[in-house]
């Protein structure tokens, strides 16, 4: 009987090394493993294990000109008590401060959250809003490749990263626009330590009367996370009337294609997204 | 007895870490044992078949071929250890292993194959009913009383409904975990549980005709609720059978995965009831119809099923009633005992049955319940008269002012109908009254005819020999308070015997709140004993007096154990053919007042703020006592609003903590709790039940509070926000 095999990595150089070394490639790798761990017993005996989390290059938040870059080793803790973040991406505070618990938010990195691929991956959709862009390494090129985070999803709990490529860096791209409006919300089953049943991220700029622009990304209500581009369309230039926004919330419910599971029906995920919707539009009427 | 509020003796080992628990036994030289289970809700097994490729003599394996008395001593004695030729649930154990280790448990089980010939099942209760056969209905009850038909003929108008109630899982902290050690012809059984003479009775049972003995003690058990009163006989016999077998001590412990899907559960319920009620809100006849989901096997049902019938006229005067109950099989996970028992799926169809009557006649629901609450003095329908410790006129009085329920009732209207479309949230503001008979049902407790003992010590100090277990509510110190009043012994020289079928005798399970009121009453009765053995007047003396005396004692005696057997008082009587009499010796009594927001983004039900005032006779540990209060209540609210188990083709689909939602402390509201004491004569000090109340009356003070919030009688738990959206949207969410 094998034995599982579990490897720490201290530098990006060292896991590279560590990878070529296993043969079979059929590695679970993964960094905080919140998700992981409570499912440990579903692990299998000769599962090969590489924790990244111990990177240290892979942690830390970067201004650079008009980006930010953020290691994907980051805590959410990290994340909520970065100044940088707070001012520059509340989206995403609003987003982590829904997440799990305190003890949850110390070992879950962001580089995880998005990796692990869920449709209800709660730093997924503000980062699609905000046309995020991933850094991947590929310890088989040796070579770093950026693509936007749209394209990272294939399925649910599925990415398109090739054998043993890592997410390093998430790149968040800074708008210099300072007054855009930002909603995120999130239903789940109660207050704290819940999983998503239906979320609504969306950025917007409105002049006077009308929205100039808005970005909206659902979460959980599809196989992935993806931008709303129809209802977005729709909105883009209107002014928002109580038609204008009925109107909206119908197009979106075509938009998404939930599903029925145990933590809601697929009825039900329809009514809240267009809920969120209505919600979102209302904040943005009364600001 | 002034007001205690003594620390918990079981608090320093506790926080500190340095309790053991079942799982903390080093025991050497011990195997793993685990449960290959049915994957069909119900079939005829065809075939088991072991792998050839895997080498078996590194395992041990149990099958019901080789078992004698394979049935689980329980009521109707219907469930095997192990199935052997049908399976009646998804997960009912068929074979045991017992292996090294874990990874070893795993593999064996990998190189299993069970092959099925299925059979009809009843996954749903619905279908069970349909199905109509004598052979599913695990009891039937009727009670009767009055001119039913008559009342409801000439009625100004009737009201009715059909109330249901889904599955509870209990969340204990501590999972389902038993060990067994073979000693020569014995075997020592020890484990989680809330009554080691259970298992002890279900063991003698088990291993009958043969050499084996058995005895059982209880390791400190980390929460319980009911979920460890039946269930541990089966397991245990699973231990002790594999002990026996290998000849070595074994390990059977749940992950919670195993035990959310496949330990017992509350009985859901469905529940038709029908009021009679005159023109000014009077209730002159109550119809109601009972139907439990007892799940595959009987377990405690019939019994579960008395406490719902003698629950179902909640805290009113109603001189017409037929009741009738049935606990019917399915297909699914046996239900079995769970704090209240019965009752809160009978009290919730009453008071929201009042709910329905409110908004037929179009009178405030407070008006209704109380001019049909009971007065002292009153009968119930079984003819028992209320005329000792009715506190629940003083429960309704301090909850209405601590509540401010008639202010708010009408402020929260104005705001639904004037301010929710602006702010997107509806209020509300709900009551409940709430009853619970304290002790076993009926005549039970003459039937097991408790024993409590107490022997002195040499240096005047006493030990306690109970079978009452502590699972985290407080026994062993409300015990040693109530000794200590009358003994005037400091906590240290009061010690508490190991909860061991070989050391204590039966004082009766750990169950139907009963361990206080009944055998801390027995305790009281010894410690008189010991005063008389020692000559001392029961009331003044002091600690140095009763040490003089036990010295004295000692001199002439080499020692004084005193026992003491209980019965009820002579006129407590119940006839369990009729349902008439004294269904139980007392009742506590609550009132409660709950406050809930609906935001109309999510559904999500909210309890904002939560009031009860509860009559428990005496507190013997007041803090304690609103622990217990406090946490009944957020028990209630998971209940009413949050714990929705999902039974798929008769298979338990929750997994544990992420799919079976529990409130959190963020989900759980301001309390207010204040405490009656209406004392009951037969009690230690006044004192009656207290651990179940708590739970009984809070899921209809909040859905009380959703039906004043969405205008409508909420007539089913739990509101989950897919049924919220049902009820406000006219539309179905829920599938």
């Amino acid at each position: 009987m094998n034995s599982m095999q579990y490897y720490s990595p201290n530098t990006i150089n060292e896991y590279r090394k560590i990878y070529s070394g296993i043969a079979d490639k059929s590695i679970l790798i993964f960094s905080g493993g919140t998700d992981l761990m409570v499912g440990r017993h579903e692990l299998s005996q000769d599962a090969v294990i590489i924790d990244i989390s111990g990177i240290a290059e892979l942690k830390g938040i970067v201004k650079k000109g008009d980006k930010i870059h953020i290691g994907s080793c980051t805590t959410l803790n990290e994340l909520l008590c970065s100044h940088k973040i707070q001012n520059d991406i509340p989206i995403l505070i609003k987003a982590i401060k829904t997440m799990a618990s305190e003890q949850i938010r110390n070992r879950a990195t962001i580089g995880g959250n998005i990796g692990n691929a869920s449709p209800a991956g709660d730093t997924i959709t503000p980062l699609v809003v905000l046309e995020t862009k991933i850094e991947i390494f590929s310890p088989e090129s040796n070579e770093v490749r950026t693509i936007p985070i749209k394209t990272l999803f294939s399925g649910p709990s599925a990415t398109t990263l090739e054998k043993g490529e890592i997410i390093i860096k998430i790149i968040i791209p800074l708008r210099k626009d300072e007054d855009i409006f930002c909603y995120f919300r999130k239903i789940g089953q109660r207050n704290a330590m819940t999983i998503t049943k239906a979320s609504l991220s969306a950025i917007a700029k409105c002049s006077d009367t009308k929205i100039e622009w808005i970005k909206l990304a659902s979460g959980s209500v599809s196989p992935v996370v993806k931008r709303m581009s129809k209802t977005e369309e729709f909105i883009k230039g209107k002014k928002l009337t109580p038609v204008v926004i009925n109107e909206a919330k119908e197009i979106i419910a075509k938009e998404i294609s939930p599903i029925t599971d145990i933590r809601s029906t697929k009825a039900f995920r329809v009514l809240i997204t267009k809920n969120l919707l209505k919600d979102c539009l209302s904040a943005l009427i009364k600001r | 007895m002034n007001k205690h509020n003594e620390i918990r003796v079981d608090a320093a080992s506790k926080i500190s870490g340095i309790e053991r628990y079942t799982k903390d036994l080093r025991i050497k030289n011990a195997l793993v044992a685990g449960t290959v289970r049915s994957s069909r809700a119900h079939a005829r097994i065809t075939s088991i078949s072991f792998d050839e490729k895997f080498d078996w003599s590194k395992v041990t394996i149990l099958s019901a071929k080789e078992m004698h008395n394979n049935f689980v001593a329980i009521i109707k004695n219907d469930m095997p250890y192990l199935a052997e030729n049908e399976v009646n649930y998804v997960g009912e154990p068929i074979l045991l292993i017992a292996a090294e280790n874990e990874t070893m448990l795993i593999e064996a089980k990998k190189h299993i194959e069970i092959k099925y010939k299925e059979l009809v099942a009843s996954t749903t209760l619905k279908v069970a009913v349909d199905r109509n056969r004598a052979e599913d209905l695990f009891e039937e009850i009727l009670l009767e009383n009055g001119e039913v038909d008559e009342v409801f003929k000439s009625a100004d108008t009737i009201v009715e409904d059909i109330f249901e109630t889904g599955f509870q899982e209990h969340v204990y902290l501590e999972p389902q975990v038993v060990v067994a050690i073979p000693d020569g012809n014995t075997i020592h059984i020890k484990g989680s549980m809330q009554c080691p003479y259970y298992v002890q009775n279900a063991m003698n049972e088990l291993f009958m005709g043969t050499e084996v003995k058995v005895d059982v003690t209880q390791i400190m058990t980390g929460g319980a609720f009911g979920g460890k009163e039946d269930f541990p006989s089966l397991i245990c016999g699973h231990v002790a059978l594999l002990a026996k077998k290998t000849g070595r001590p074994i390990i059977l412990s749940y992950n919670r995965e195993e035990d959310i899907q496949f330990t017992t559960k509350r009985h859901p319920s469905k529940i038709h009831a029908k009021a009679a009620m005159s023109s000014d809100g009077k209730i002159l006849g109550l119809d109601m119809d009972i139907l439990l989901d007892s799940g595959a096997y009987a377990t405690l049902s019939p019994v579960v099923l008395a406490r719902a019938v003698l629950t179902s006229f909640g805290c009113y005067k109603i001189p017409n009633v037929r009741i009738h109950g049935r606990a019917v099989k399915t297909n699914i996970t046996p239900s079995g005992a769970f704090r209240g028992f019965g009752g809160p799926q009978s009290l919730f169809a009453i008071e929201m049955l009042f709910e329905k009557v409110a908004e037929t006649l179009k009178i405030p629901v407070w008006q209704i319940k109380k001019s049909n609450m009971l007065s002292l003095g009153d009968k119930l329908p079984t003819g028992q008269p209320i005329d000792y410790s009715y506190g629940l006129p003083q429960c309704v009085e301090k909850v209405l002012k601590s509540s401010d329920y008639e202010k708010k009732y009408n402020e929260l209207k104005k705001y639904n109908e004037n301010e929710s479309a602006q702010t997107g949230i509806l209020k509300g503001i709900g009551i409940s009254l709430a009853a619970h008979g304290c002790g076993f049902t009926g005549v039970g407790e003459n039937r097991i005819k408790a024993i409590a003992e107490m022997e002195l010590l040499s240096g005047g100090k006493v030990l306690v020999k109970t079978a009452n277990t502590e699972m985290g509510q407080g026994v062993d110190t409300a015990y040693k308070i109530i000794i200590s009043k009358k003994l005037h012994l400091p906590f240290n020289d009061i010690i508490i015997e190991e909860k061991n079928t070989s050391k204590v005798p039966n004082s009766g399970p750990t169950v139907a709140s009963r361990s206080t009121m009944i055998v801390g009453k027995l305790l009281l009765d010894n410690c008189e004993q010991i005063l008389d053995a020692l000559s001392l007047n029961h009331f003044e003396f002091s600690l140095q007096d009763f040490k003089k005396a036990a010295k004295e004692y000692f001199k002439n005696h080499d020692k004084l154990v005193v026992q003491k057997e209980y019965k009820h008082p002579n006129f407590i009587k119940f006839d369990e053919n009729t349902y008439k009499g004294y269904g139980y010796p007392v009742y506590s009594w609550s009132a409660n007042v709950a406050e809930i927001e609906i935001e109309l983004t999510s559904y999500q039900v909210e309890v904002k703020k939560f009031y009860t005032a509860h009559d428990v006779g005496k507190a013997i540990n007041k803090q304690q006592s609103e622990g217990q209060v406090q946490g009944g209540i957020v028990q209630g609210i998971g209940y009413a609003v949050y714990e929705a188990l999902c039974i798929k083709d008769g298979e338990v689909q929750n997994r544990g903590f992420r799919d079976y939602i529990i409130p959190t402390i963020q989900d759980i509201p301001e309390m207010h709790v204040d405490i009656v004491e209406d004392a009951y004569f037969n009690g230690p000090y006044g004192a009656k039940a207290l651990g179940e109340l708590p739970f009984v009356g809070a899921a209809p003070a909040v859905a009380s509070a959703v039906s004043f919030a969405i205008g409508k009688t909420a007539t089913k738990i739990p509101l989950t926000p897919e049924v919220i959206a049902t009820l406000i949207e006219n539309n179905n969410y829920e599938h």
